[in-house]
This record gives C-alpha cells, structure tokens and sequence, in this order.
C-alpha cells in the first residue's frame, strides 16, 4: 500500500502536467496538442495556437513544477534541519527575506535574472541567520520560539519591501506589487532556463542528504551519531535558501507550499526522509502547478496562485498548531 | 582500552561547571555516575559522547585522543543513550535504530539492506522486534528507552554511555534494561551510565562515581563509594542504609 502510494506521489507531476496543458481560456483540444509536442512541424494548426501552447501554456507549466518542488523540498528540509514541524521558508521569514531583496534589484538596477537572484539568495541568507539567532535569545528551543523569530523576520521585511514600492518608479510598481504576490503571469521561456541551475542544484544537494536529514531531525544528538552537526546544518539552510531565493526570484511569495506539501506528504508516507524529500519534490511540484491552473482559470483575470496556497495553507498551519500541542511540543 | 578521562572541565556560561573529573571505564565494567540534581551528571555524559566540547582535560577512547578524533569516529567507538524524549516527527521504531548506522555511512549514503538487517536484529535481541513499523512517537516510554538502547547497540561501539537510563520505567523495562546493560558488559562492553537513584549503583554497577556540585566526591568499586557518610557529604542531608521492604524482578524471571 504505502509503495504504491509512493509510486503514486512521485508520478503526480505527470497526472497533473496534461490536464494544465488542456486548461485556459483558450480551448486547445487533446489531439491537437498531443500533434504540436510530438510532430510540431507537420502540425497543421493556427499559429496563435501554436504561440498559446508554446510560448504561454508549456514555460508556465515547467515553471509552477521548479516552484512547486523548491518551496516544497525547502520546506521539508527546513522543517528537518530545525527539527521543527511548524517551520517553512514562508514561516521563517525566509520568503520575505528574498522577496525584498528581489525587489530591491528590480527597483535600484533594473532586475535582470541574475541581480534577482543574487540579491534575493543574500537577503533569505541574512533573514535565515537572524530568524535563527532570535529564536535561541531566550535560550530555549520551543517550536514555537522558532515561529514568533520567524513572524518577527517576516514583518521587518514586509515593511522593508512596502519601501522598495515606495521608492520605485510609478510605472514599474504595479507589475512588482503583483510579482510579489506570488503570480507565475510572466513566466517565460528565459525565466525557466534562469531558474532552472539553481533550483536544480539545490534541489538534487537536498536529495543526496536525505538520510543526514532525518538523522538531523533528533537535534543536538545528532552528533552522537557522527554528523558534522554545525556545517552540515549551514550547508543544507544555504541549499534551502538557495531553492527558495530562485524560487522566489521567479514567482514572488506563493506562500505556505513549503509548509503544506511535506506534512501532506508525511501523513501519507511516514517520516522517513528518504521517501518525504523525493515526494515532497514531486508532489509540491504537481500541488504548485495545479493551484496556479486553477488560478489562470477559474475567473475572468489571472489570480496569483500565491492568494489560492494561501487560502489553502493558513488553515492548515492552525490544524497543525492544533495537533502540535499534544504531539510535539 | 576502554574509556579514560582526566582533569576534565567545563564551564556554562551561567556559571555552573564541573570541575577536574577523572574517571576510568574498563571493557565489562559498569560505572554509575551517581550525584544530587544538578550536580553534572548529564554534563560530565554530554561532553563524554561529544556533545559539549570540554575547555579542558582529556578523553581518551581507546587509548586515543578524542579531541584529534572525528565525530565519526567517537560515534564508531561510543554509543549514547540520551534521556528520553520524542522527535519532532513519527519516525517508525526500525528508522531510529537504523540512525545507528550513520557513523558508518557516507555523507551521501543511505543505510542498506544489510544495515536494515542489522537494525532489526538489534530489536530482536531487546524483544522489541514487534515495534519495528510502529511510530516512535506513538509508544510507551520504556519501549522508546529500549529502541534508544537498540539505536546504540546498532552503533557496534564498545563504550555504551547512557543518560539515566532507568529513570522513569516500571519493573518490566526496568528489569529488562539492567539485564541488557550487564550482559553487554558480561560480553566486554566499557558502560557508563548516570543514574537517579545511588542505591541503583549498589545493584547493577561494578563501579560508582558520586558527583557533587561539578566535582567528584567519591569514586572507586561502588560498594566503596557509595556509603552512608559519602551519600550524607554529598547530598546535604543525613542519608541512613535501611533494608526498608522492596520489590524486585527475581534474577531468573526475563
């Protein structure tokens, strides 16, 4: 059963990759798209058509996949290397952090990929540490303390970023407001190949660890059991913080992925990260890109699929506050 | 062989410390490691299996340095059994044993087959084999103490260091854990363990080690050690031997 539930999860993506391609405004039928993937010479289809499907429809769906597994993975790996389930990108300001950084490359030179990325990697860096060096003021390592350092994070970048809208050009501002709400609009052909090398390779560095994260998530007894506790700590928070700052880069905050999909994942399969990192890849990955089919087509404008995760997960975050009382803390 | 510590020293940054520790834990001895709360016993253990980095003194495991050593390689020789306390996540019973195994894995490794085998005989010499899918969170906490043991046994050290580990259990576990301890040590292991109660240290260890306020008080064959004036110093009271009614598991009944 669980095996099959497993083959299940890792092949989601391939479930939910025909029906997006089917869905939007534009009614594209299976046979015709089915001849544009495999023989798009002989296709004999309107051009439009054509343009809809390639430059439209397909880079948006690879892009919701790279998003989807990246804020998940970053999420499950998160929550390991803290050895706290309440934890995600989102919740640990991590989210913010990037999102303000992206931004502020946007509005001070321009934002091409590459500045993007860069400063939003440093800025999710730099909220990771802070989020990390409040929770342990008190000395004490509640689940929550973690939490409360992470909303603390979350709302001096928020702030930060409402400054960078401030500050920016009028006519940019729009476009960067919606970015920031987590919108998968202007997904392109570049922005797939740019976010593509660093989701990838932090992507397959949290997969090759997936049994030092399990081993992680007993805490401080991990070094008993021979792990490099410290720089294998720091090591797997840049992969999870390289993930989420292309991610973000790319879409804005979709919010609460990264907390979502692993405990989906974990009711399901158990624990054990060797199966939780793989599913969490795949799942989040056909979650993501579900939701934001959803979002381009169930009203009149495009909605950032950032609102949808969003109105999906909070609840879900109170669920798990619920269960955390008699269960982990 | 075996373990051996001299003038060991560390201080929190609160203040408290332990202070000029010296101790010996031979192959097929037991040391219990006896003391008043807050007295250093978990301290003095932390900094044994390499979780609290001592500002001084010298452990040697094996007859080397441990300072010069890895964490892998402390972990290859000692074993650890920490108090009790439930991960985050559910993690099945077979999954904790199996993190014995990680001293001897790879970075990028996963534990094998022959690993998975190794663990699950583990369980089956503690007669938990039953537990193996179980969640760890979801059992009682002598069974998580005896999967603790099991996770240490999987470690293949020849020091078992454990923290307490009779705190808490009824006469079945407890029965069942002091029966493990000494027949690993029967068949060579060096074991340090701490333990809450002194008149434990009488029963089950070869040796005893009574710690007061970071420094030892008394130390050498537990029937030496443990007595009523060194027990009296230690605790601040005055403690009297009574052979007050007690029960015990009888020797034979497993």
């Amino acid at each position: 059963m669980r095996r099959w539930l497993m083959i299940l999860l890792l092949a989601s993506p391939l479930l939910a990759f025909p029906v997006s391609m089917l869905s939007g405004r534009v009614w594209i039928s299976p046979r015709a798209v089915g001849q544009m993937i495999l023989t798009p010479q002989e296709a004999s289809i309107q051009p439009t058509l054509q343009a809809v499907l390639w430059q439209v429809r397909l880079p948006r769906i690879l892009l919701a996949l790279l998003v989807g597994a990246a804020l998940s993975v970053s999420g499950a790996s998160l929550q390991q290397v803290c050895w706290n389930p309440l934890v995600s990108p989102y919740i640990m300001g991590v989210s913010a952090g990037a999102c303000f950084g992206a931004a502020l490359a946007v509005v001070l030179w321009g934002g091409g990929y590459a500045t993007m990325q860069g400063c939003a990697f440093a800025f999710g860096c730099i909220a990771v540490a802070i989020t990390s060096a409040l929770s342990q003021i008190r000395g004490d390592s509640s689940p929550v303390s973690l939490v409360l350092a992470g909303i603390i994070v979350s709302a001096c970048f928020g702030a930060l970023l409402f400054m960078v809208y401030l500050i920016a050009d009028p006519d940019k501002v729009a476009q960067v407001v919606y970015w920031s709400m987590g919108s998968l609009h202007a997904a392109s052909w570049s922005g797939v190949i740019r976010s593509f090398p660093g989701i990838g390779l932090g992507v397959v560095l949290l997969y090759a660890f997936r049994w030092r994260l399990s081993v992680l998530s007993m805490g401080t007894e991990a070094k008993a059991l021979g792990v490099a506790y410290e720089r294998e700590r720091i090591l797997l928070l840049a992969a999870t913080t390289l993930v989420t700052a292309f991610a973000v880069s790319v879409a804005g905050t979709v919010a609460w992925v990264g907390l979502l999909v692993p405990h989906l994942v974990r009711l399901i399969l158990g624990a054990d990260s060797r199966s939780l990192i793989p599913a969490s890849i795949t799942f989040g990955a056909a979650f993501v890109l579900l939701a934001d089919t959803l979002a381009r087509t169930v009203y009149k404008y495009d909605l950032p699929v950032g609102i949808l995760t969003t109105l999906i997960g909070a609840p879900f975050f109170l669920y798990l506050l619920r269960r955390s009382r008699t269960a982990w803390v | 062989m075996g373990l051996s510590i001299r003038h060991l020293c560390y201080t929190y940054e609160e203040g408290f410390s332990i202070r000029d520790i010296c101790l010996d834990a031979l192959n097929g001895r037991v040391l219990g490691i006896i003391g008043p709360n807050g007295s250093g016993k978990s301290t003095l253990i932390q900094c044994v299996v390499g979780l609290l980095r001592p500002q001084s003194g010298l452990i040697r495991i094996e007859d080397r340095d441990s300072a010069s050593m890895t964490r892998r390689e402390v972990a290859q020789r000692i074993g650890y059994v920490p108090q009790n306390h439930p991960p985050a996540f559910p993690f099945r019973v077979l999954d904790i044993v199996l993190m014995g195994r990680t001293p001897y894995l790879g970075m990028l490794q996963t534990p094998s087959r022959c690993d998975e085998a190794l663990a699950e005989e583990r369980l089956a010499e503690l007669g938990i084999r039953h537990l193996a899918d179980r969640p760890y969170t979801h059992i009682s906490g002598g069974e998580r103490r005896l999967a603790l043991i099991a996770r240490a046994l999987a470690q293949q050290a020849d020091i078992l260091v454990l923290d307490e580990p009779t705190a808490y259990l009824d006469f079945r576990n407890r029965h069942r854990v002091t029966q493990t301890i000494s027949d690993l040590a029967s068949q060579g292991a060096a074991v340090v363990m701490s333990l809450h109660d002194p008149a434990e240290a009488l029963e089950c260890c070869h040796d005893a080690i009574l710690l007061s306020e970071g420094a030892i008080a008394a130390s050498g064959p537990s029937c030496e050690a443990v007595t009523e004036e060194n027990l009296s110093r230690a605790y601040g009271v005055p403690i009297t031997r009574v052979d007050a009614p007690r029960f015990l598991v009888k020797p034979d009944g497993r």
